[in-house]
């Protein structure tokens, strides 16, 4: 019975440890450094709330994407196809980006900033994402936690652009 | 799979220079001063966009069959049949023999500081792969 306790306490132990190890990585390289060039957009960009949009919409939709996609990869593949899945990933959200920017968001001309910030928020999702989980799996947790981020980010982003 | 992944990490951090030279290079153009111009001005266009009065393209189309996106004290500044002229990284612009003083526009400003705190991160974050690698090679 007390070896049983035992186990079951250090079970509870090492799956803390796992969770805060997944919510730090998570943090570390997609919530902290996507923060950091959004307060760099507001602080030395204010004038122009559309490119903090275009930014933040740009790196919150790459991120929720990515993820759910890594997320899906079966384990035994994931060591040789997340590298590239990220890649593509974001090369995929980086064209449509251009589509959508010169198609139903060209208002008066292919806006060459707004592409290179929305781009730009891409390519650091893709980042952190890529030194997050480049060579392991994430968890739930670490895959639930990236997508409320990313819908937040999202949601920032079209409040940002449009306000 | 470890050359792969620094591989994935070269290639992102060079998309994140690209897109950070390509953000000062369109801001610090629509100021003129990187530009070179010996041409006549044939018109002029103001495009509205998200918001009117704020963020509007101004357009002006030159004899060389260029047209140019330019920020607003130099778009008010000139009149359509003038001749304009300046050379490569001048800070003025000679629009019918008077001198127009060229200044980077608060984009161009903001874009210097922002442009690099943006590599500085992805620079951190594409050396991630490469450094696990390094220190953590034996697994």
């Amino acid at each position: 019975m007390e070896v049983n306790e035992a186990v079951s306490e250090q079970g509870r132990s090492s799956f803390l440890v796992a969770l805060l190890a997944n919510l730090g990585l998570v943090t570390a390289c997609s919530v902290l450094p996507a923060l950091i060039l959004a307060v760099g957009f507001g602080r030395f960009l204010e004038h122009r709330s559309d490119y903090l949009g275009h930014y933040l919409a740009g790196c919150g939709g790459t991120m929720g994407v990515t993820i759910v996609i890594l997320s899906v990869i079966p384990a035994r593949l994931y060591p040789k196809l997340a590298s590239l899945t990220i890649l593509i990933t974001c090369i995929a959200a980086v064209a449509l980006g251009a589509v959508f920017e010169s198609t139903i968001y060209r208002l008066a001309k292919f806006d060459e900033v707004d592409f290179f910030n929305q781009s730009l928020g891409a390519v650091l999702a893709a980042c952190g994402l890529h030194a997050a989980w480049c060579e392991r799996k994430p968890s739930v947790v670490a895959v639930l936690a990236t997508v409320v981020v990313s819908v937040g980010l999202l949601q920032a982003g079209y409040h940002y652009a449009f306000r | 799979m470890r050359s792969a992944n620094i591989s994935v990490s070269i290639v992102l951090f060079v998309s994140s220079l690209l897109l950070a030279t390509g953000n000062l290079w369109v801001t610090a153009a629509r100021s003129t001063i990187p530009l070179t111009i010996d041409a006549q001005l044939n018109g002029k266009e103001i495009r509205r966009e998200k918001h009117p009065g704020m963020d509007d393209v101004l357009l002006i189309t030159l004899s060389d069959g260029r047209t140019l996106q330019v920020d607003a004290p130099i778009y008010v500044e000139l009149q359509e049949g003038e001749q304009l002229s300046k050379s490569f990284g001048q800070r003025s612009l000679l629009h019918n023999d008077e001198h127009l003083t060229l200044e980077w526009s608060a984009d161009v400003q903001g874009m210097m500081w922002n442009m690099p705190l943006a590599l500085a991160l992805c620079f951190v974050l594409s050396v991630v792969p490469a450094l696990r690698q390094l220190f953590f090679s034996s697994r």
